[in-house]
């Protein structure tokens, strides 16, 4: 396992040499021992950049939480490089998280964009409206570079029916589930960042823990208007939660959520925390999020799923292992557009943003001097002792939008080590037993549409114990049944055996 | 002689007809031509709501879908009830909403002093100007459980506070509550315009009768506003299928306990499809409440019409 | 008798203004409420909620908008200029569309009555209008994206301002005009229009407060932010918020969401976007004033 993490260090590493050394000679460019169909495209776009003629330009669109007033100063910084080596211009449209649904949807209406992050919408959901394209050629043909970056495994996670359709992210695929504490408070009562706690200690902290402090809240809502969304149940890529694996993904039968005890179980905790005046009345109603409740003092505590990246005054603690959902890689991944006017330079554009190093660190952490500067220990810093939110481009702190953030500098918050840990975490963290199947809806869409609807009803005010167990529950099952969850779940269970069979 | 005359005039009148309405046709050129860009070439969309639609593949060569893009709105329990709520709190709100801007504007004209006037018409446009998610937040400080001033009321004189956002049973009433402070002021002006548009001597009039206030707002203004209250009201109808989103999705918080009072067509359609991104079902659904709008409302101007042709939209 | 008439009118005029004041209340109150927020230290605002005074006051929120400067005052600027070019077009094409349908010499007038009142009913879904706008007319990133979809014209104001013409404008001052040898242009631009300024207000002012609120043009049809309106800012930072406190996806790293605008700047910029207009309005009203004209004409 170690040798495997070295191995990529070092492709990393011979990656960077490539690339210098691309820079200087032209004609070697783009996919100088890659394979055929880029390869090609390689080539003729490396003439002609040599020529100076015929620049291939590539809309390129990705999601950003922080204002990026300088993208455009980054995107001609890219151009730089790109149009000369490869001869590809890049547009790059960075569009605000909130906006992204509905944003994204559209460009793909036409030929507007031609890389494009698919986020937000469940991988087969677009493969099925037709809004991506197959990748399963280009990528067989990519260069080694590229196709060692992820392994054949990790590719399943974002093909449907064995077909490519999206490149992952760099990113933690799975989660820590822990409590995360106010570092003082922690400190007071001993517990240790990266501490093991059980649901009881949890309890037997929080009990007197909130004796202490009784105008602080015991807990501050994770998902919003819930404790957290997510904790050992798998929905097999349906956000909705309408038939799940429990057990961290353990099992490969699938069960209405209400009746697994993992939920109950954690629903029970809830409850009673909620009774002892524990959790924010206001909860069902909340607008506020997490951290700056624990940071302004008003919440001790927090239930959070997590990778390897720390958060400013708190210390995490571990309840349970890392693991991921079966959808864990097609939760964001790079696709092209099916309208692309141009999937050869497309593809080609996304082989750069994987593989060029000079890309990625431009594109990650934006215009050395202007955005950041570099530490001794090899992090970065903003400048001037700004924040991701106004420095003019915050990339850095969202390495877990970007492509193939690996090739570029770790943020000092997150230590020098950052992406190496992310690599190891990603390596030993357990995989569902369903990993890599995607549920397609077609069949069951009006009773999954009604569902929906319950589960909207229900599911997060059971999490955020505002409501009582054992009478909701009964409540909500009953709903669902009319709703026909039965078939939902019997069609789930059917393509997951289904897919089961085929590995 | 005459008769020349009045043959003359026939001809040139004949042609100031033509010219007159070349005259009027070509001055309504670009609103026509707005039209039928930015509505009429996209109803072909329509279509839409009856196929499987493949962005790739485009809105004329995605493959038909028959009317199974319809049948989602129908199977579920919750079909009746949505439908319900959608009907009710239009019709409360078009209820309420005219009667109280045109209580408003009659007020407004019978005030007295420049002053004043103006700054209570200014102020009570307020509330439009703040959207919704913005609303909502307000919303939230008055009915949180902790701190709501509604509950610091209640605790006041002695009652158990109140958890508003677990309760269904209270919604109708905040959600009209709210509809009418956020658009009062807006919708009092159209009728304050046609209020002070209203033939001055007509009041004079009356007043010469010996009408006092009231009995000049009866003779008066009210017949002076009937054709804007019919055309107003007409066009709200047309609407009754549809609800304002923000309403109904952001001010109850999402929280999804009181759904059962806060779920409209509209919010509906927003919840189920999220996750599926169905375009063909969503504007399965828009169409839907257009064709039953459509069909409402030429049920009621077949009405008006019958009773007061002046009045009817067309 | 004229006594008590007069003192009867003193009366109702007080209770009118009476009446008025507590509409007022209820319509600026909350309002009042978010101006304290946003005044409001913003530790003590997650603490113990919003209050109608500040119970620690800090600009900090102004400050910080200040600081982020050029995009809230980028997006004001193309607030104002989306709104002046956009009400000046849109009232300009409705009553030169109204005008038309409101006289009963029109042929086919109930037709085109029908022809605008389809368009409140049906409309084709975003995508088709979407793949118009942004295909045929290219207005994609443009200012011109944030004017002519779906504002510029509304059927409503269009039969708004028809009734008016039908109601208000006599027959007979037309056909004075007429035999006076104006042209259709000249009896709707220097007759009709004087005496229709209270519509004209209302029109202007509705069309504009439509342009001042929308934020749904910059959603669907500028990814560039450098384009967004003040309202479309306020909505993204919301939307934003929304979105990455709702726990919904798994890829969320919580770094992004310790960065967010609190509340004080939401409520910040909700306050900076409604005081233009209420500066604005007083001067509108100047043209809400009594229809002398109609009186005139028959007296």
């Amino acid at each position: 396992m170690k040798e495997e993490i070295w191995m990529r260090r070092g492709k990393r590493v011979l990656a960077g040499i490539c690339a210098a050394v691309m820079a200087f000679s032209l004609a070697a460019c783009s996919s100088g021992g890659s394979g055929e169909t880029s390869g090609a495209s390689g080539d003729a776009a490396g003439s002609s950049a040599e020529s100076g003629a015929e620049i291939k330009t590539v809309s390129f669109a990705l999601p950003t939480a922080y204002d990026t007033p300088d993208g455009e100063l980054v995107q001609d910084a890219i151009n730089a490089i790109t149009e000369e080596k490869y001869g590809i211009h890049f547009n790059i449209s960075y569009v605000a998280t909130g906006n992204w649904q509905q944003q994204s949807n559209l460009l793909l209406t036409g030929d507007e964009v031609d890389v494009v992050a698919l986020f937000m919408t469940p991988l087969a959901t677009y493969v099925k409206n037709g809004q991506v394209a197959d990748l399963t050629d280009y990528y067989a043909n990519a260069s080694e570079e590229f196709r060692s970056i992820w392994s054949e495994d990790e590719m399943k996670g974002t093909s449907i029916n064995g077909k490519i359709y999206g490149i992952p992210n760099f990113r933690n695929f799975g989660n820590y589930f822990g409590l995360n504490i106010d570092e003082e408070i922690a400190a007071e009562f001993g517990i240790e960042n990266g501490q093991k706690l059980t649901m009881e200690e949890v309890d037997a902290f929080l009990q007197e823990a909130h004796a202490k402090y009784p105008d602080r809240y015991g807990l501050a809502p994770q998902g919003g208007t819930c404790l957290i969304t997510q904790w050992t149940w798998d929905g097999l890529g349906d956000s909705n939660y309408i038939g799940v694996l429990s057990d961290r993904g353990q099992t490969t039968t699938v069960e209405n959520i209400f009746n697994t005890d993992d939920f109950v179980e954690f629903c029970t905790w809830a409850r009673k925390w909620y009774n002892e005046g524990m959790i924010m009345q206001d909860i069902l109603s909340n607008t506020e999020a997490w951290q700056p409740m624990i940071q302004n003092k008003k919440a001790i505590a927090a239930f959070d799923n997590y990778g390897v990246n720390a958060v400013a005054g708190m210390i995490r603690t571990v309840i349970i292992e890392p693991w991921s959902v079966s959808n864990s890689y097609s939760d964001l991944s790079y696709g092209i557009n099916a309208n692309s006017k141009d999937k050869d330079a497309a593809w080609q554009a996304m082989e750069i943003l994987y593989t060029d190093q000079e890309v990625s660190i431009l594109l990650n952490d934006g215009i050395e001097g202007t955005h950041y500067v570099k530490n001794e220990d090899g992090t970065i810093s903003f400048v001037d002792g700004k924040t991701a939110s106004d420095v003019g481009y915050g990339m850095a702190d969202l390495y877990w939008i970007t492509p193939y953030s690996a090739n570029s500098y770790p943020l000092d918050i997150n230590g020098p080590d950052f992406f190496t840990d992310l690599l190891e975490f990603n390596e030993n963290t357990q995989k569902s037993q369903a990993f890599g199947f995607a549920f397609d809806i077609t069949p069951v869409t009006d009773q999954y549409a009604a569902c929906s609807n319950i589960m909207l009803k229900y599911f997060k005010p059971l999490l955020s114990g505002a409501v009582d167990v054992e009478s909701t529950i009964q409540q909500a099952n009953e709903e669902l049944a009319a709703a026909g969850v039965d078939e939902v779940i019997a069609e789930k269970q059917r393509q997951l055996d289904e897919f089961l069979a085929q590995q | 002689m005459e008769k020349q005359t009045t043959i003359a005039a026939k001809k040139r009148g004949r042609m100031g007809k033509w010219k007159m309405t070349i005259a009027l046709f070509s001055m309504m050129l670009p609103g026509f031509i707005y039209l039928i860009i930015n509505n009429y070439i996209p109803m072909a969309g329509l279509v839409i709501a009856f196929k499987r639609f493949d962005y790739s593949l485009g809105m004329w060569a995605s493959p038909w879908a028959g009317l199974s893009n319809f049948t989602y709105l129908f199977k579920t329990n919750d079909a009746m009830n949505i439908m319900r709520n959608t009907i009710l709190y239009n019709l409360v709100f078009i209820a309420l909403g005219h009667l109280v801007a045109v209580t408003v504007a009659i007020m407004l004209n019978f005030l007295r002093g420049n002053m004043n006037k103006k700054v209570y018409q200014t102020l009570i446009l307020v509330p439009y100007l703040i959207s919704m998610v913005v609303v909502s937040y307000i919303v939230f400080a008055f009915l949180s459980q902790e701190n709501g001033f509604v509950n610091k009321v209640i605790e006041a004189f002695g009652g158990q506070p109140i958890s508003w956002y677990t309760q269904a049973k209270y919604w109708p009433v905040i959600l009209t509550i709210v509809n009418l402070w956020k658009g009062f002021g807006y919708s009092s002006i159209i009728y304050y315009a046609t209020v002070i548009s209203i033939d001055s001597s007509l009041y004079e009039a009356a007043r010469v009768d010996g009408a006092g206030v009231w009995r000049q707002i009866w003779h008066v203004t009210l017949p002076g506003l009937r054709g804007t209250i019919i055309t107003m009201v007409l066009l709200a109808i047309g609407r009754m299928f549809y609800s304002d989103f923000g309403l109904f999705y952001q001010v109850p918080m999402r929280s999804g306990l009181i759904s059962s009072a806060t779920d409209t067509i509209d919010v509906y359609v927003y919840k189920a499809l999220t996750q599926l991104n169905d375009v063909g079902r969503a504007s399965a659904a828009g169409f839907l409440q257009s064709v039953l709008g459509f069909a409402l409302v030429l049920t009621v101007n077949f009405i008006v019409r019958k009773i007061d042709k002046e009045n009817a939209l067309f | 008798m004229e006594i008590t008439m007069g003192s009867k009118r003193k009366g109702g005029q007080i209770v009118l203004n009476i009446i008025f004041v507590l509409l007022v209340v209820a319509a600026v109150a909350p309002f009042l409420l978010l101006l304290s927020s946003s005044l409001t230290d913003e530790a003590t605002l997650v603490q113990s909620g919003y209050n109608f005074i500040p119970k620690k006051f800090s600009l900090g929120s102004y400050i910080y908008l200040l600081d982020s400067g050029e995009k809230i005052m980028r997006g004001y600027g193309i607030t104002v200029f989306v709104t002046l070019v956009g009400t000046v077009l849109s009232v300009l094409f409705t009553i030169m569309f109204a005008y038309p349908l409101s006289r009963k010499e029109l042929p086919f007038r109930y037709l085109v009555s029908f022809f605008v009142f389809f368009t409140m009913l049906f409309n084709g879904g975003l995508i088709p209008s979407y793949m118009m706008w942004t295909q045929m007319f290219h207005v994609k990133n443009t200012l011109w994206a944030l004017i002519f979809p779906s504002l510029l014209m509304n059927g409503f104001y269009i039969i708004m301002m028809r009734s008016f013409f039908t109601a208000s404008i006599p027959d007979a001052l037309i056909e004075a005009a007429r035999i006076d040898g104006c042209g259709e242009y000249g009896i709707l631009f220097k007759i009709v229009l004087p005496l229709s300024k209270p519509m004209l207000a209302t029109i202007s002012l509705m069309v504009g407060l439509g342009y001042w609120n929308d934020w749904t043009n910059s959603l669907y049809y500028v990814t560039d932010e450098k384009l967004f309106s003040i309202q479309a800012i306020l909505n993204t930072i919301i939307t934003n918020i929304q979105f990455l406190t709702s726990g919904q996806s798994a890829a969320i790293q919580s770094s992004a969401a310790s960065a967010l605008p609190s509340v004080g700047i939401r409520m910040a910029i909700a306050v900076i976007g409604v005081i233009p207009v209420l500066c604005i309005y007083p001067f509108f009203q100047k043209y809400f004033v009594k229809g002398i004209v109609v009186g005139g004409v028959k007296g």
